[in-house]
């Protein structure tokens, strides 16, 4: 911890100033000191102390006085009152207006080291939550601000709508363009800001796990069901829940969540009560509903229900001119992140960047710079357009045609006569050279090899043994 | 972190435990109960710092040793009953009050008897959030020392 905090000391008994003031720097902080509350409150505009020592009793304005107007002032200056007449009701009263801690006099050395050292350690550490806490605010608030574009800009608006009301919201879009940070925008912009926002993702789980992820379950309710279970549902209580990946739940469970926005209740799983709930309800899916329904996979009813306004997200090659925007907004995080100084990716990474169409969306993009931030440089960023241009799917398929017939050739018998060996050796040759130009072309990631060589990891393992491949 | 006279945690301590306890139970969905216990102290009451560290001592001896208590503001105790659902919280409680009823806090012969009152509210059924939960539990509380002390008293 750094020692050079300055501590300021009020009390109006000159000795003791005196005293406290030596024992301090004695500790190592340093140590201002004034003899009255009047002095104090001015003392503190002007040097921001680390900590406040405060004399309880003092003539004119006394501890809790001072104690206040400080506060006021700053609140996050820590405290400690010293007392000699240390009752009870002055404690109390010091401790509610927001006092650290409390020191009677006489004291020892130690005890005043102690306590500083305690009550400066916490404030350290509330500082540092404070400022993560920020960092997160700013973080989520940031991330769906910067675009050009016209659509998304009219997701904007459709946000600030739709946010404080408690409408049901349905996000579409591909996978990877930011359907979540849609949903978290819809919630951090409504009344229910400060409530918790618990996301489910609809996928993740089987079906019965899913509901009773969703809706709790009673004891007993089946085998292993040692206790009860609050549902997302009652931790989303008076918050928002968003249900990611809705097109993949189960007609079941479908119906189940129909009640739960037709009426605010449900049951747990196994029970007969019915919990009330008050939950904003953003669904979001990357699937086409419509069809779904006309499928008889999701339920007519429940995508009315839930398509009340429908936000639709664009994919990112949709929004080109956005791209810039999104680069370096990633730079800037992975940076910092990572502690990193890339500032700008090169002219040809870019243009290769705007000609892209983006599969992956946002996602992809993010992940493609957060690589080159970590790796520091754009080499395996490029060598990977480059082979997405001269193929597709990596192109391995014509590669090892070529492959097969030259080697083919190449493995004819000189010193052998069975035809059986030739068959061997040729077939040797040619597994050789095929696996280790798939290894060249997934950078030696055997087990990305092993699945487009389609044959076990293990396998592959054993075949770079028996040729002897090696990594060059 | 410890409260000298009790050996229990500092308001401040306790508080981010609270808060901490409401992430967890969020993240790994569980029930949990939040108490608060107040000695019922009259005017008359001359040896205030025994009972509160006798009382202190019976809380500690009559939960669970993963329960977390707290000492706030200079008469009263938190606890942190995590896994604890309304009708759980309940029969704590009501075990807590009923020992403190028939515990004779005695000091240089003289025989006194005390009681407490208990206020609490349960994750998520009362509430979801730090702020709700422990004024749900206060309001409890002063409706407990209302209706005269002695008493265990939930959001209905």
């Amino acid at each position: 911890m750094n020692k050079k905090e300055t501590i300021l000391i009020v009390d109006d008994e000159k000795d003791m100033r005196f005293y406290i003031e030596n024992l301090i720097t004695s500790f190592g902080y340093n140590a201002a000191s004034v003899g009255s509350g009047y002095e104090a409150i001015e003392k503190v505009k002007t040097i921001n102390p680390a900590l406040i020592l405060l004399d309880l009793m003092m003539p004119e304005m006394d501890g809790i006085e001072v104690l206040r107007r400080l506060k006021e002032i700053n609140g996050d200056i820590p405290v400690i009152m010293l007392s000699a007449h240390g009752s009870t009701d002055n404690v109390v009263k010091a401790m509610k207006i927001g006092a650290s801690d409390f020191i009677n006099k006489p004291f020892e050395p130690e005890v005043i080291e102690i306590t500083l050292s305690q009550v400066l350690e916490r404030k350290n550490l509330l500082l540092e939550v404070k400022r993560l806490k920020e960092e997160i605010n700013k973080q989520t608030r940031y991330d769906l601000i910067f675009s050009n574009n016209k659509k998304m800009t009219d997701i904007k608006s459709i946000i600030e709508q739709v946010a404080e009301t408690n409408i049901t919201v349905l996000v579409r879009g591909e996978s990877g363009t930011g359907k979540e940070l849609v949903a978290r925008a819809i919630h951090a912009t409504s009344l229910r800001r400060d409530k918790p926002f618990v996301k489910v993702l609809c996928t993740a789980l089987p079906d019965n796990l899913l509901e009773s992820e969703l809706f709790g379950y009673e004891k007993g309710a089946f085998t292993g069901a040692m206790r009860r279970k609050p549902g997302k549902f009652e931790l989303a209580n008076t918050g928002s829940i968003f249900l990611d990946e809705i097109g993949d739940m189960h007609p079941t469970l479908q119906s189940k969540l129909l009640q739960v926005l037709q009426d605010g209740e449900f049951a747990r799983v196994g029970g007969e009560s019915d919990v009330k709930v008050d939950v904003r309800v953003i669904a979001a899916t990357n699937k086409d509903l419509d069809r779904a329904v006309k499928e008889g996979t999701f339920r007519e009813d429940l995508f009315f229900r839930l398509n009340v306004i429908s936000i639709i997200v664009p994919p990112l090659r949709e929004r080109k001119e956005d791209i810039p925007f999104l680069i370096e907004h990633f730079l800037n995080k992975y940076n910092l992140q990572y502690n990193k100084g890339l500032k700008k990716l090169s002219e040809e990474t870019m243009a290769r960047f705007m000609e892209y169409n983006w599969p992956g969306n946002v996602r992809e993009l993010e992940n493609m710079i957060k690589r080159v931030v970590i790796l520091g440089n754009e080499k395996t960023v490029l060598t990977r357009f480059k082979s997405l241009d001269a193929h597709t799917d990596f192109g391995y398929q014509n590669e090892v045609q070529i492959i097969k017939t030259d080697k083919a050739k190449k493995a004819a018998p000189d010193n052998g006569f069975s035809l059986k060996s030739v068959n061997k050796r040729a077939i040797a040759e040619v597994e050789k050279e095929t696996i280790k130009d798939i290894l060249n072309k997934t950078r030696w990631n055997r087990k990305e090899a092993a699945q487009l060589l389609k044959i076990s990891y293990k396998s592959l393992l054993n075949k770079i043994k028996d040729y002897e491949l090696d990594k060059i | 972190m410890f409260d000298v006279q009790t050996k229990l945690l500092k308001s401040d301590v306790f508080e981010y435990l609270l808060d901490l306890e409401i992430k967890k139970a969020m993240r790994y969905q569980y029930f949990f109960s939040l108490l608060i216990i107040e000695p019922d102290l009259r005017e008359d009451t001359y040896n205030e710092a025994d009972i509160i560290k006798a009382t202190a001592d019976i809380i500690s001896d009559e939960v669970r040793i993963t329960d977390t208590i707290g000492r706030i503001g200079n008469n009263k105790f938190y606890v942190i009953l995590p896994h604890a659902e309304t009708i759980t919280t309940l029969t704590v409680a009501e075990r807590i009050r009923s020992r403190i009823e028939n515990y004779t806090f005695s000091k240089n012969s003289s025989v006194i008897k005390n009681t407490i009152s208990i206020g609490a509210a349960c994750f998520p059924t009362h509430s979801n959030e730090l702020k709700n939960l422990v004024s749900s539990a206060a309001q409890m509380i002063n409706r407990a020392k209302n209706i005269g002390g002695n008493t265990v008293c939930l959001p209905s």
